[in-house]
């Protein structure tokens, strides 16, 4: 008895070993992705806060649509029992808003102020497109595989908007 | 004696200048010059409820002071032993724990295997040294096959930082020198120092900093102009110097992962000379010395990743561990200064 239990503890011991386990269902990549879509949408939200009258109907449909992206991250985050961890909070990284560049746009003189927001959101869009690209080559699980197709997809249709509103 | 330094005066002070920017270069000097108190170990507030529990039972376990390489069979080989039989001391040794590579720049990308891994082009843009194959998909296996800048040729490792722009234009350091260092603990320490583990990932450094403060690991400074001093954010170097940027990082190892959810937590820097008992191992500290051809108004430098407090490192090892244990054994172990080929 005394025996076996050493052997489960000797067990349990070396399947806790080993570099960064996987949470269950997540690959290293799948989790990757959803610590960064969480920062981007989130810091282009408030992006989308500023919109003027002429880009109000497009901000109104990509708000919609991250904020469900969001809702389906921290569903996929709790049910693979994964904290929602502030790793790229503050992070300079392409795809996201920065604070400064926000403060950049707010405080631009009005004439400039639309184009502003355009660049902003435009290269928010490329760079979600881009990364959800890499997620659907390299991602392992179905659902966070499904969402980088949705971003894809939708990213492209925003940036044709963004297009038309422009002309 | 009048005040006004005569010309004779100002030569002779230029050339002790000069002659101190000289001594400045060599890492041992470097150490006294940019040594900071070591930050609070980061604690496992952040890693996962996997790594803590796996901690609690190590702990229990093993009393910490033992935890060195047989606790490692878990994540690593079994520790493999030099192949190359030990030199003695030769008399003119330099008695300083030191090993080093020299690992010129590689290529550009926006990638980063270890925080974004497979996720091509979701970085902003990393200069890489060493190992040439490093890329969003590279992991130990891949660059084992790799090829490499770094003298000497069998470090397989990588390292990136985020790309020096000056005037929006990406610069790359012409001096990329990774030194392997048993300073930073005492020498009872350096004395037990255990090689660094095939496949471990850190980074140092704060790539998030919004501000230099107790955080910012890295220092800027001019070589052959020491009169600047170090600074946590760009310094202005006078013309003809260099910009360049020491960063050291974390010589704690926990014994267990190669990496951990925030890539931090299963290194820790030392505290009070030793490694606390949550990362009880101590490794070689690596110093990383990057010297950019850029020098005057810092205005015109950016990081990739924002001002020059954001400067950080990411190492994988990819040294094979014959090669490390050989110069752990020799050269930090012994407290003897090496050269690129592990030898006195």
């Amino acid at each position: 008895m005394r025996f076996l239990l050493l052997a489960l503890l000797l067990a349990g011991c070396g399947a806790q070993a080993g570099a960064v386990p996987p949470p269950a269902g997540l690959g290293p990549t799948d989790q990757a992705y959803v610590d960064l879509v969480i920062p981007q949408n989130e810091s282009t939200l408030a992006v989308l806060a500023l919109a003027g009258p002429s880009l109000r109907p497009l901000a109104d449909r990509v708000e919609a649509q991250y904020r469900d992206e969001l809702a389906l991250v921290r569903e996929v985050l709790a049910r693979t029992g994964k904290p929602e961890n502030d790793l790229h909070e503050g992070h300079d990284m392409p795809g996201m808003v920065t604070a400064a560049e926000l403060t950049a746009a707010r405080h631009a003189p009005e004439a400039e102020f639309d184009r502003r927001v355009e660049v902003l959101l435009r290269t928010q869009f490329e760079e979600a497109r881009t990364v959800a690209r890499a997620e659907q080559a390299s991602g392992t699980d179905r659902a966070v595989v499904e969402l980088s197709a949705r971003v894809e997809s939708t990213r492209t249709e925003f940036l044709a908007l963004l297009e038309e509103v422009r002309r | 004696m009048p005040l006004v330094p005569t010309r004779r005066l100002r030569r002779r002070v230029w050339i002790a200048a000069l002659a101190v920017a000289g001594v400045a270069a060599s890492a041992v000097t470097a150490n006294a010059m940019f040594f900071h108190p070591p930050a609070k170990p980061e604690a496992s507030q952040t890693s996962s409820a996997t790594a803590v529990t796996t901690t609690t039972s190590q702990a229990t376990a093993t009393p910490p002071a033992t935890a060195a390489p047989t606790t490692t069979a878990g994540t690593t080989k079994a520790a493999v032993a030099p192949t190359k039989a030990q030199e003695p001391i030769p008399p003119n040794a330099v008695r300083v724990a030191e090993f080093v590579a020299e690992c010129p720049f590689t290529h550009r990308l926006p990638d980063d295997p270890i925080v974004l891994p497979g996720l091509a082009g979701a970085s902003h843009m990393h200069s890489f040294f060493g190992n040439d194959s490093t890329n969003a998909h590279s992991d130990v296996t891949s660059l084992g096959k790799g090829k490499t800048t770094c003298s000497p040729k069998v470090d397989l490792s990588s390292y990136w930082v985020p790309t020096l722009l000056v005037d929006g234009q990406p610069v790359e350091p012409t001096g990329t020198t990774f030194y392997y260092l048993g300073e930073g603990v005492k020498d009872e320490v350096i004395a037990r120092t255990q090689p660094l583990p095939y496949g471990l990932r850190i980074v140092a450094g704060n790539a998030k900093a919004t501000a230099p403060d107790n955080s910012t690991q890295s220092r800027w400074s001019c070589l052959h102009a020491g009169h600047v001093g170090a600074s946590k954010d760009f310094v202005n170097c006078p013309a003809g110097t260099m910009i360049e940027s020491y960063l050291d990082f974390p010589q704690c190892w926990n014994g267990k992962d190669l990496d951990s959810p925030d890539h931090k937590s299963h290194m820790s820097y030392p505290v009070a000379g030793d490694c606390p008992a949550t990362h009880p191992v101590p490794v070689p500290k690596l110093r990383q010395v990057l010297r950019y051809p850029a020098s005057g108004d810092p205005a015109r430098f950016k990081l990739s990743s924002g001002p020059g407090f954001t400067m950080h490192g990411d190492f994988f090892n990819v040294w094979p561990e014959a090669e490390m244990a050989q110069r752990v054994r020799d050269c930090i172990n012994r407290i003897v200064k090496c050269g690129p080929d592990g030898r006195p």
